[in-house]
């Protein structure tokens, strides 16, 4: 392997930091510099992970690029790194959002330096959590993620911006306060006294009778954060309030950490308890997927309307989850790939709009293709992916966790599919309703994007259309891992 | 040689504690008005600020002193003290402390001029009672110690301007200390009793060959005097008055320095627990009350520094989480968490301090309020970045967000309550974490979101503040992420406690 690989992870790590030190030094008053410097970083970092992306053997279901340093033996804490099938996409999908999101914030006046420094850690959370293979630096990174999210959403919010902070926030450290014991105890009724993940998950451990505890407080201290019914409340309100970057890394991105807990620490540690409890993680995940559909129905916000459908495509990620069969599973990382994509580019959009028109609300607007071709077109590709039209990511994706949902619960797979079927009425109402119908004179003359801000949007579009062609490119990489999930699943079944 | 080696840290605070007391009976008594009353006025002051400097030299000394004892190890005093690499790491850890009180004492508002050099001595002196405390080795010296170090703050709580309620504080201050002395005298003497000694190790063995309920009882009644200190329920009392009515730079003192002193003496009575297993439930059930009461009633607070009186109590319920188990992990985690939390005090007064300079000092009555109203924190970062700034490390350091040393330390606070069977102690104080990042945030709004009121004006902050800021920040994120910097010295230190 070529050198730069044996720290490459690191090296993406270091991109969101060096950002942050950046953006702390660059003067206040000298905003453009302080985006410019934001934008190199994020697109260092898109870079590597494309690098990443590019030299990842997707032949094996190994642990790749893993970096190990001794941290504090006398507490099992090792820093480890690494990514495997499960992982390296949402490598990638933070790599892009988080460059994306920063052009998108290109036109920010307010607070930008404080803002980008926020972002930065944030962002660097992100990261750390998708890589890292040890509990304490998991959980780390997750709170490091979290917490910056109530000042961005506090300071550049807008609708009930404080209170959609604060409730996001008491929501996502309700999850701590059951994953401090539970992730503590992972590694002391295993008796390893470590927190390395591979270990743990390679020791076969008699959890006795904590096992369902350990299980249920990792299956909700993470799932509050992708929005599991009924812990799903802080999502839309926190999407509504949130400024349009933010929304694309807590749709985009943030949720995923989630659905990458629960996947990682709950599914590959405890494959036994997770046997025990798809059933009612599968049943949840159907109710995400109607509840937030039907929601989603009668919605006037546009914000709100997206903010619910998030929560229902969660719900396919979980549910994907839930099925533990090959195309579940791969149909969930795909699925949680394809969403933050699209979410982003959803979000991405209405910011735009919201920037022009002011307003969010569905009858007020009407028309736009007339004044805003592109943005228009922006939102209608990603609202298309959202209901799973081919020849887009998300078709596959979804594809997959059907079929697997109905092969294993037909009942909740047709109830599922049912939910498609709403979210497909909503969405086209929405388009129909914001961007055809006749122009409206008062939108008549605003501007549409400018180029340089098509970009971030042309990029989130072309990655949709990238993998709604081309599905073995993300398939190939998931698959070993996944298969090798499976495996370990079906043997303790 | 060796043994004034030993001794050194102590002698020479007892040094600056004589160097500050002959410049508190200078000419600075004889405050008068007289027709050359201008000038009088005007030597005072330089006295005063001769008194700063002065102090900040010794301090720095103390701690250099400190530092070049800390491999001295072995009894003095006939065996009534003795200094082990805890003793030491601990002394290092106050003299840092100590002397960030000093700093923030510097020109102290709210303290009258000619009172300027009783603060430092007294300070000085609190803190070598202190010192003391984390080396008594005998129950005699060790209450002698926990007497210097309280006797000199219930001078110092009322030495400050006030509308009264100053007295009020000092006086509960006082009582409360009397009482859980008397309490504590009456424990050890029963300790006595049993064990036939007051050596402190000689206790801990008796105590291991004939375990009994008396003894149970006792070691709390001992206790009690360090859980004063240390402001856990329900010994606390005292503290949401003395924090919000004694003037800065004293609470700055009382909630940073005087902690880390409780906690080390904690650990060192924890010692004669160790074969009790009732110790475990009283523990656990202090832990779990004193971080449920403080979180709940800092909730209610609209004074910054009463909020910090509160969040302390429900701080100290988290470090005797970690106690519960009573083995050297938990020790080595309270120790690690000690440091943390002076550190996260430090940036958290820094900003009481320095806003507190800017606010107007006294009324139109001659009194002054040293409370800070947490509305006074509005448009903090517009007004006041570097200060804003300091205020979300530290409070995001006690809510224990990473990648403070606060997340660190709760995790392993957290972990040795896990390995000593404490599950859903745990369960309990990941709650109580939440509810406390609710009223942190609240605090962080003002000083983030909420707009600076009108007419507010900008505060200008000097390099000092700035560079203690950057640097002490920095410190907290480093030992946060690289914990292997400090946790190996804390197992060390604690190992070579309970080894002897």
């Amino acid at each position: 392997m070529a050198p730069l690989s044996s720290f490459l992870l690191t090296a993406i790590l270091a991109c969101p930091v060096v950002g942050l030190a950046l953006v702390a030094i660059i003067p206040a008053s000298r905003p453009q510099a302080i985006k410019v410097a934001a934008a190199a970083v994020s697109g260092v970092s898109l870079v590597l992970s494309l690098v990443l992306w590019q030299r990842f053997d997707s032949t094996t279901a190994e642990l790749q690029f893993v970096e190990r340093v001794e941290w504090l033996p006398e507490l099992g804490i090792t820093y480890i790194l690494g990514v495997d099938g499960l992982s390296l996409p949402l490598v990638l999908l933070t790599g892009i959002v988080f460059f994306t999101g920063v052009l998108t914030m290109w036109e920010l006046e307010h607070r930008v330096k404080e803002y980008f420094a926020f972002t930065m850690a944030l962002v660097t959370g992100v990261f750390g959590v998708f890589m890292s293979q040890d509990l304490f630096f998991l959980f780390l990174f997750y709170e490091l993620a979290v917490l910056p999210m109530y000042l961005l959403i506090a300071v550049w919010g807008s609708t009930r911006r404080e209170y959609a902070a604060m409730k996001l926030t008491l929501y996502l450290l309700a999850g701590s306060a059951l994953l401090f014991p539970a992730l503590i105890g992972l590694s002391h009724y295993s008796g390893l006294n470590t927190f390395d993940l591979t270990v743990l998950a390679n020791a076969t451990t008699d959890w006795g009778g904590k096992g369902i505890i350990l299980f249920l407080f990792i299956y909700l201290g993470f799932g509050i954060l992708a929005g599991i019914f009924p812990f799903h409340t802080w999502s839309p309100v926190g999407h509504v309030a949130a400024p349009t970057a933010v929304s694309m890394l807590h749709a985009g991105v943030l949720m995923k950490l989630g659905s990458y807990g629960v996947l990682r620490v709950g599914m590959q540690v405890m494959p036994e308890e997770m046997v025990r409890w798809a059933p009612l993680i599968g049943t949840l995940a159907v109710c995400n997927i109607l509840y937030g559909a039907f929601v989603a129905l009668g919605q006037t916000d546009l914000k709100y309307v997206i903010g619910y459908s998030s929560v229902s495509h969660m719900g396919i990620v979980m549910l994907g989850l839930a099925t533990m069969s090959s195309a579940g599973i791969s149909g969930a990382v795909f699925q949680m790939f394809a969403h933050g994509i699209m979410t982003a580019l959803l979000f991405s959009s209405i910011g735009h709009v919201y920037d022009r028109t002011h307003t969010r609300s569905i009858p007020k607007l009407g028309g736009l293709i007339h004044t805003m071709p592109r943005a228009s077109t922006v939102f209608i590709i990603a609202a298309m992916a959202g209901i799973g039209v081919p020849c887009l990511a998300s078709f596959w994706a979804e594809l997959l966790v059907f079929v697997a949902a109905v092969q294993k619960w037909p009942i909740a797979g047709a109830l599922a599919i049912f939910g498609l079927v709403v979210s497909a009425l909503f969405v086209l109402r929405v388009v129909q309703r914001t961007f055809f119908g006749p122009e409206r004179p008062e939108w008549a003359g605003l501007p549409d994007m400018s180029d340089f801000m098509s970009t971030p949007r042309i990029i989130l579009a072309g990655t949709l259309l990238l993998f709604g062609f081309a599905p073995f490119l993300m398939l190939d990489k998931v698959s070993a891992s996944v298969d090798a999930l499976v495996k370990i699943l079906e043997a303790v079944r | 040689m060796g043994i004034a080696l030993r001794f050194l840290p102590e002698l020479a605070i007892l040094g600056l504690a004589l160097v500050l007391f002959l410049l508190s009976v200078g000419p600075g008594q004889e405050y008068s008005q007289g027709e050359d009353g201008g000038a009088r006025r005007k030597r005072l002051g330089r006295n005063a600020s001769l008194c700063d400097v002065a102090a900040l030299l010794g301090s720095a000394l103390v701690l250099l002193t400190a530092i070049l004892a800390v491999r001295q190890v072995g009894p003095l005093f006939f065996g009534a003290y003795r200094t082990g690499l805890f003793s030491q790491v601990m002394k290092i850890v106050l003299a840092t402390g100590f002397m960030g009180s000093i700093w923030l004492a510097r020109g102290a508002q709210n303290v009258a001029e000619r009172e300027r050099p009783e603060l430092l001595l007294f300070l000085s002196l609190s803190t070598l009672g202190m010192m003391m405390l984390v080396s008594a080795d005998e129950l005699v010296s060790f209450y002698v110690s926990l007497e210097i170090a309280a006797y000199s703050l219930y001078i110092l709580v009322p030495l400050t301007h006030g509308h009264g309620h100053h007295n009020e504080a000092s006086f509960k201050y006082f009582l409360y200390g009397a009482a859980t002395s008397a309490v504590a005298l009456f424990g050890m003497s029963i300790l006595f009793g049993l064990a036939g000694t007051t050596s402190i190790p000689g206790i801990a063995a008796a105590l291991a060959a004939a375990p009994s309920p008396l003894a149970v009882a006792a070691l709390l009644l001992t206790l009690g005097g360090v859980f004063f200190k240390l402001a856990v329920f329900p010994f606390h009392f005292w503290a949401p008055d003395v924090y919000q009515y004694t003037s800065h730079p004293v609470a700055a003192f009382i909630a940073g320095t005087s902690k880390v002193g409780a906690i080390a003496a904690l650990l060192r009575l924890l010692l004669m627990g160790v074969p009790l297993e009732q110790m475990y439930w009283l523990l656990g059930a202090m832990a779990v009350a004193s971080m449920t009461y403080g979180n709940l009633a800092a909730l209610a607070q609209n004074d910054f520094k009463r909020l910090l009186a509160y969040s302390g109590i429900a701080q100290g319920g988290y470090i005797l989480l970690g106690l519960v188990a009573m083995d050297s992990a938990g020790y080595a985690a309270a120790s690690y968490y000690a440091v943390a939390y002076l550190a996260l005090m430090f940036l958290c007064f820094l900003v009481v301090v320095e806003l507190g300079r800017s606010l107007p000092a006294r009324a139109a009555d001659g009194s002054a309020d040293n409370g800070l109203p947490i509305a006074a924190l509005n448009g903090l970062h517009e007004r006041a970045p570097w200060l804003a700034l300091a205020l979300l490390i530290g409070l995001l350091g006690l809510a224990g967000v990473p990648p403070t040393a606060g997340f660190a330390g709760k995790w392993f606070l957290f972990k040795a309550a896990i390995d000593g069977g404490g599950f859903w102690l745990v369960l309990i104080a990941g709650i109580n974490n939440t509810i406390a990042v609710y009223y942190y945030l609240i605090v962080l709004k003002a000083a983030y979101v909420t707009p600076a009121d009108e007419g507010s004006e900008m505060l200008s902050t000097g390099f000092w503040p700035k560079a203690l800021t950057l640097s002490v920040g920095i410190g907290i994120v480093v030992i946060g992420i690289a914990p292997q910097i400090l946790m190996p010295t804390m197992h060390s230190a604690v190992a070579a406690m309970l080894g002897g």
